[in-house]
């Protein structure tokens, strides 16, 4: 037997004398709440939940103050589908992230399964969250500024540069999620197997592309909104 | 909650097992504070993995795995830990692990050493000075068995390099 093994078994024995695991203390190891990274991520999902709960809830009662009025009816209709695709979505997620620390497999394939999970659908997720807290003020400006059936949009320069705000909020999450967490994941399959990160880093970069794609519309749409509201209220 | 018989079979294997979970903790962590929370974690996440065991393994076999991947993959690490250089957008300096009083000086020497490993080369010397077999190392950090051998051989010598 080589020295290290030697030392090491001496150390062994020396921490079987150890009692500081008691039952007193699982018990109250088991009843605690997680420190995980992970398990601080279905905070901002519920968040994003509530507001599309929200969100739908006021979109039907804008359905009654806009009945008369097609153009705004059909833009709530719109919303109020993408709320419910939002919810959907947040749902799986949220269950997802809850049980993404208890996977029972292998170290590499935990370390592919959550960089591939944070830098893919959990990044949607986030454009979720911010697309329905969005949509939330978007709704209760059409509350507020309801003129018996017909919507007065004023303020549009504040509106755009909270949705902007909401947005910046969004890339701030999730960079400071990607630079102390992900970068750790990316570190310790590095030095697991070297070439598995190269493997799927396509796949992500696929991922991206397709995510920008997606973005690039929703603003598309976005800026044509406002343009056509602001035509249509002449403000 | 003592009444549950699930949580007496959990808090019975794990008090039989716990030294598993102060080693890994040793090897993780730099100070007592360090440790506290990662003992609270990986306790948490085993109680959480218990029901998914499926007892096709040893049961310690499965805590080392459950343990590892706490350590390696759910908490932060500290600016104390070294990372792979090349791979890391910047170098943080490794900050010397504190002496665990409990342990002899020798023991603590090669704690200090094993410290300055990264995470995935601490995890496999455990396995290994734990008397893992190869295929069971393989099998905790989805390797295979020649990769395994490879990287332990490697491990030693540098473990051997800094103690000297």
């Amino acid at each position: 037997m080589d020295r290290i093994e030697d030392i090491w078994d001496k150390g062994n024995a020396q921490i079987s004398n150890d009692k500081t695991l008691t039952t007193e203390y699982i018990v109250k190891s088991i009843s605690e709440s997680s420190i995980s990274i992970t398990s601080k991520l279905p905070k901002i999902i519920w968040f994003g939940i509530f507001s599309s709960v929200i969100g739908g809830i006021i979109l039907i009662f804008n359905l009654f103050f806009y009945i008369n009025n097609k153009s705004i009816l059909f833009v709530i209709i719109g919303l109020f589908v993408i709320e419910i695709c939002i919810f959907s979505y947040l749902l799986v997620q949220l269950r997802t992230v809850r049980i993404i620390d208890t996977k029972n497999s292998n170290l590499k394939e935990l370390l592919i399964y959550k960089i591939k999970y944070l830098n893919t659908q959990f990044q949607l997720a986030l454009h979720c969250v911010a697309l329905s807290i969005i949509i939330v003020t978007f709704t209760i400006n059409l509350t507020m500024e309801n003129s018996d059936g017909i919507f007065e949009l004023r303020k549009v320069l504040i509106l755009s540069m909270f949705y902007l705000f909401v947005y910046l909020i969004n890339i701030f999450l999730y960079k400071t999620i990607h630079n102390v967490y992900v970068r750790q994941l990316e570190n310790a399959l590095h030095n697991l197997k070297e070439n598995t990160l190269r493997s799927f880093s396509k796949e992500l970069k696929k991922h991206k592309q397709i995510r920008r794609i997606i973005g690039a519309i929703v603003i598309i749409i976005l800026v044509i909104g406002i343009f056509v509201l602001i035509i249509k209220t002449g403000n | 909650m003592n009444n549950d018989p699930l949580t007496e079979i959990f808090i019975e294997k794990i008090s039989e097992n716990n030294g598993i979970i102060h080693k890994v903790c040793n090897i993780y962590c730099n100070n007592p504070e360090e440790k506290k929370d990662m003992m609270q974690e990986i306790t948490l996440q085993l109680w959480k993995s218990f029901p998914n065991f499926k007892e096709k393994s040893k049961f310690s076999t499965w805590m080392y795995r459950v343990a590892l991947n706490t350590a390696i993959t759910n908490i932060r690490k500290s600016k104390t830990s070294p990372i792979f250089e090349a791979f890391s957008e910047k170098q943080y300096d490794i900050v010397e692990k504190e002496d665990i009083p409990t342990l002899d000086a020798e023991i603590n020497k090669l704690y200090k050493v094993i410290a300055k490993l990264n995470d995935v080369e601490k995890g496999i010397i455990l396995l290994y000075l734990e008397k893992k077999s190869y295929a069971e190392i393989a099998g905790i950090v989805g390797l295979s068995e020649k990769n395994i051998s490879v990287k332990i051989v490697r491990i030693k010598a540098k473990i051997k390099q800094l103690m000297s």
